[in-house]
């Protein structure tokens, strides 16, 4: 049997939707490196064994929308040491002086991705930047979890 | 002048009044006694955090409650994420993972609202993480998540 890798349930889009199946198909996790070939994102910056790319998918009302995952297998938050949480924090100041980011949000699912939502179980964090409105306040972007 | 300790009231929706109380006295409401330990919210206090269910749980798209709306808080006032140590992280981690498992949780998500609150959307300027777990209905005998759209921005 294969190994779930991706959960197609819960793509946001058709598009989306097709390429998931197609990876579940295979049954490759398309976040490991090996099999990195699906994400046609430039890798921004990486840290030990973590790096920032932007999202193919990105949300709406987002003006930046990256992803910061590690080169390692991992699907659960209680698998990130110290040493990760440096390496995740290094490149969300990197990231936040490159483009300028004054606010947004960081956010993850993680477990059973038939309870949160997720299409890839490679875990990862979403690092949120909402576009402006003309008064200058942002819009509102929603994470959906579930 | 008070500091700063909220912003967003109009996003504030059941807890504004909270809010506006806040600002006005600039008491931060996650510092207070009454917020970390009210008996009836607390679930677990680890290493300098606590974690509590949420008084005001964000609704679910179909207007229910999600199983659990959880805020993993420092004791100490964090007004940035900056201002975080990595073993910090590391806590609430621990935080998550133990809480999965008294509570039964099989998955869910973790929600932090970062930098400028005009663009974060925060309303409590004090760090927090919201930890959401939907719940789970059938749609045609398959178990499904209600999602729940946490707000940035």
């Amino acid at each position: 049997m294969k190994k779930k890798v991706v959960d197609p349930t819960y793509a946001k889009s058709k598009n989306y939707s097709r390429v998931i199946n197609k990876i579940a198909e295979e049954g490759m996790c398309p976040f490991c490196p090996e099999n990195f070939k699906y994400h046609k994102k430039p890798i921004l910056k990486k840290r030990t064994d973590w790096f920032v790319t932007e999202s193919t998918w990105p949300y709406k009302n987002t003006r930046h929308h990256f992803l910061v995952m590690t080169m390692k297998h991992m699907e659960e938050l209680s698998e990130l040491s110290a040493k990760d949480w440096e390496s995740i924090h290094w490149l969300i100041r990197w990231a936040t002086k490159e483009y300028k980011i004054r606010g947004g949000g960081l956010a993850m699912r993680f477990g059973d991705t038939s309870h949160t939502g997720a299409t890839v179980c490679h875990l990862h964090m979403h690092l949120i930047v909402p576009e402006l409105k003309k008064n200058g306040r942002a819009k509102i972007v929603n994470f959906p979890i579930g | 002048m008070t500091k700063e300790v909220v912003a967003n009231i109009q996003y504030g929706g059941d807890y504004a009044e909270k809010l506006r109380e806040a600002a006005e006295s600039g008491e931060c409401v996650f510092c207070q006694d009454t917020f970390q330990r009210d008996s009836k919210f607390f679930l677990m206090g680890y290493q300098g955090w606590i974690a509590r269910k949420s008084e005001f749980p964000t609704k679910d798209v179909l207007g229910g409650i999600p199983d659990h709306h959880i805020l993993i808080v420092p004791e100490r006032h964090v007004g940035s994420y900056e201002d975080l140590a990595n073993q910090d992280h590391v806590r609430v981690s621990t935080i998550v993972a133990y809480l999965r498992s008294r509570l039964g949780i099989r998955g869910g998500g973790l929600v932090h609202r970062l930098g400028h609150p005009l663009y974060s959307g925060a309303t409590v300027l004090h760090v927090h993480f919201h930890f959401v777990v939907p719940r789970i209905i059938e749609i045609d005998g398959e178990p499904r998540a209600v999602f729940v759209n946490m707000p940035i921005g």
